[in-house]
């Protein structure tokens, strides 16, 4: 008789313990993942810190933490992971009451890109690993993977005649609002240059002169036509890296930038579209951007995204794209119009012909 | 040395080594039981517990036939160990049955053997049906009127039943961490050890519990034969329920009191139950003690990748302070305070009205549209207890009973 009673005191012994872990598993368990750096460049090693606490007195055994992620992340451990489309991590830990224990994953930025991970599962077992519990938590943590920069040697070349071009429309567009002295006045002076007031006032013949125009600018145009085949993506990252050092070195040069594209943006879903970028300052916010352009299949051609209004000769347009087709060059073309602007084709092998239009600079770039 | 242990046995850790352990055990206790019981039938209840004692040392030639299944190579060095383990197992018996005992469990192993695929061998594995065959020693004993065979067979039944638990809650932990073990960073010593302790603990409380109330059982169940032929029952006779005590002192016999009948007495259950919140009370105790002493010592380690930390107060009190963390938590059951009473007002109202349960990161305004509750003074009165510096008074107590 006693044998039962203390039989059944021990089956509600453990009824208890499930009663437990039903009602209060989750009290005091957290389970924090974040990315410790907010950015780094293609092939550099970031880390992933997975902070799981257990504030309560009823320990946890198990708990396994799961997530997905991005597959252009590596994780240098690469046994706790099953890769399809994207990577699915799993971890497990062990708790005793009132713990919190870090662990820090290291990954390798394999490629460009905008990463993010929303959601992680967690999976509990009770202290007699009977009985599973399931359950998700929100994450908010993102991580950039910048562009690649490009060898100097490569840059050098498009920079330079980038350079070229802006700096011969300096000297051709003053801005006649932007005084910066006075001078004699030269015979090739136009009239309308003539300060009289000083002129009047020394006796000499006296002219203006003038700041070159501040809104020296260069419109990039990035296509992001094609994905899946090896060839086109390598080419579409090789375009990203030459618009992203480009814009470093201008924007360091003190001209502004735009940069459009046909590529979407992933966190908008929209087509990329930066405008008015200018000073050093923003050479990180437009690396962070270029990260979330994403090259697909089908995507609108990029003569569509030429900017409707265009002061003619002010804008120096640079088309990055590894089309070769003939048809974009006449469309570049056309849209430029009078102005010489620059054309960068990087290319894999394979070099078409092109015949470059009057008004349109090609640069073919190897990779 | 432990790991030398551990390859002397064949077992990759002592969790698999403890499993191989109670495997033998499970094997030796209904073998050592009906074999008492056997005896008894012989020659007396005086054989009942050498047979048992004998019947035990089974568990030996058991092991002995496993390792030759694992280890020897050939069908011939099995077939010749074969024949060793039965003669062994005689010889442990003390009886020919021994030999038959011996051959058969070497028969199945060979069998196993044999085939191709493994299969876990009912010798190893305890289960809860073997529980059943100790009812037999029992019958008979009732039967037979043997109360020593009925207290040893109580015993080990309930020796058994505590066997088979860790052997399943062994098994499982063995069984995650073997089927993880590819994960890496898997940390499988503190799983080992956090499950491990907790199972040591429920099974050291069983035991505790168990044992002594099995081993204190009177053997006194008898089955009345004469009755069953005549009325078609079974009866059932508690001779006293005074547990019979070594010490052997009757202090009724001094007080005189031999034929008096107490007007009240405790029931056994009653004061067993207080014996178990004793024990439960000491293990609790000793298991927070051990905590607070560990996490003292060891604030935080490093193990592998993971820094481990144990929260203390500090963290706790630096999270939050400690009156706006009751103001976030809900009521305690037994404060009556104005904040608590209109907050659990408000709860109720909420509840009743709601179809599911409201979201933990919802405004009062949001849950109330949810539930479709629009009591504006009782909303005011929620967000002046929830979120006023002051709380609610006493005049808004009453002024929410009259609502």
């Amino acid at each position: 008789m006693m044998v039962l009673f203390v039989l059944g005191l021990l089956c509600l012994l453990y009824l208890l313990q499930a009663f437990l872990y039903d009602k209060f598993w989750t009290r005091g368990l957290d389970v924090q993942v974040h990315f410790q750096e907010e950015y780094l460049l293609e092939g550099e090693i970031a880390r992933l810190v997975e902070v799981v606490t257990n504030d309560k007195l009823l320990p946890l055994p198990v708990v396994e933490i799961d997530f997905h992620m991005d597959k252009r992340l590596q994780f240098t451990d690469e046994v706790n992971n099953s890769v399809s489309d994207r990577t699915y991590r799993r971890d497990v830990f062990a708790l005793a009451p009132r713990q919190k224990i870090t662990r820090t994953l290291e990954i390798k930025c394999l490629h460009r890109g905008y990463f993010q991970i929303t959601q992680t599962g967690i999976t509990a077992q009770n202290i007699f690993l009977t009985k599973k519990y399931l359950t998700n938590t929100t994450q908010n943590t993102d991580f950039y993977v910048l562009p690649r920069p490009l060898p100097v040697w490569q840059v050098n070349i498009p920079f330079s005649r980038i350079m070229g071009s802006v700096l011969s429309r300096k000297k051709v567009y003053d801005d006649p609002f932007e005084f910066a002295g006075l001078r004699e006045y030269s015979r090739s002076d136009p009239m309308k240059y003539i300060n009289w007031k000083a002129t009047a006032r020394t006796g000499e013949m006296l002219t203006n002169i003038h700041e070159s125009t501040l809104s020296q600018r260069v419109v990039f145009l990035l296509d992001m036509e094609g994905s899946g085949l090896q060839q086109a993506d390598v080419l579409n990252e090789v375009a990203v890296r030459v618009v992203a050092a480009l814009c470093e070195r201008l924007l360091f040069s003190g001209i502004e930038v735009d940069v459009l594209s046909n590529g979407k943006d992933v966190l908008t879903g929209k087509p990329l579209a930066l405008s008015g970028i200018a000073g050093s300052g923003s050479i990180l916010f437009l690396k962070k951007a270029l990260s979330r352009v994403e090259a697909e299949n089908g995507l609108a051609p990029i003569c569509s995204f030429f900017p409707k209004e265009q002061k003619e000769g002010e804008d120096l347009y640079v088309l990055v794209s590894r089309s070769q087709e003939q048809q974009g060059m006449e469309d570049f073309s056309r849209f430029t119009g009078k102005g010489k602007n620059l054309r960068v084709i990087p290319y894999l092998g394979e070099k078409k012909e092109l015949v470059s239009p009057g008004n349109v600079e090609t640069l073919w770039m190897e990779v | 040395m432990d790991q030398k242990i551990l390859n002397f046995f064949g077992a990759k850790s002592k969790r698999v080594l403890l499993l191989r352990l109670l495997g033998r055990l499970h094997c030796a206790m209904p073998v050592a039981i009906l074999y008492a019981m056997v005896w008894s039938l012989f020659q007396g209840e005086e054989a009942v517990l050498p047979a048992f004692l004998h019947g035990i040392l089974f568990a030996i030639p058991v092991a002995l036939s496993y390792y030759a299944g694992e280890r020897l190579p050939g069908l011939w060095q099995f077939l010749l160990a074969s024949l060793a383990i039965s003669g062994l197992s005689w010889l442990f018996l003390g009886n020919v049955a021994g030999l038959f005992l011996g051959a058969a469990v070497c028969f199945f192993r060979g069998r196993a053997r044999l085939q191709e695929v493994k299969v876990e061998s009912a010798f190893d594995v305890p289960h809860v049906l073997v529980v059943l065959l100790f009812l037999f020693p029992f019958g008979l004993s009732a039967a037979l009127g043997l109360p020593l065979l009925q207290k040893l067979s109580v015993f080990c039944a309930a020796f058994y039943l505590l066997l088979w638990l860790c052997f399943l809650g062994v098994r499982r932990i063995e069984d995650y961490i073997e089927l993880n073990q590819g994960i890496s960073n898997l940390p499988a010593k503190r799983i080992g050890r956090t499950g491990g302790a907790a199972l040591a603990v429920f099974f050291l409380l069983a035991s505790a519990l168990l044992l002594p109330a099995a081993w204190n059982s009177f053997g006194d169940v008898r089955i009345d034969l004469e009755k069953w032929n005549q009325r078609p029952q079974v009866a059932y006779e508690m001779k006293g329920l005074a547990p019979q005590t070594d010490m052997g002192t009757d202090f009724s016999e001094l007080l005189g009191l031999e034929n008096t009948e107490p007007l009240f007495q405790i029931p056994p259950f009653v004061s067993y139950l207080f014996y178990a919140l004793c024990l439960g009370g000491v293990a609790a105790l000793a298991l927070y003690g051990i905590y607070r002493i560990f996490r003292s010592f060891r604030s935080s380690f490093t193990d592998s990748r993971d820094v481990v930390q144990f929260l203390s107060g500090r963290d706790e009190d630096e999270k939050e302070p400690a009156s706006e963390k009751r103001r976030g938590k809900r009521p305690a059951f037994l404060d009556h305070s104005p904040n608590a009473l209109v907050r659990r007002r408000y709860r109720r109202t909420i509840l009743k009205a709601a179809r599911e349960r409201p979201k933990g990161w919802n405004t009062p305004r949001e849950i109330e549209q949810e539930a479709g509750v629009s009591q504006q003074e009782l909303h005011e009165l929620y967000e002046k207890a929830r979120y006023s510096p002051e709380g609610c008074s006493q005049a808004d107590v009453r002024a929410l009973k009259n609502l």
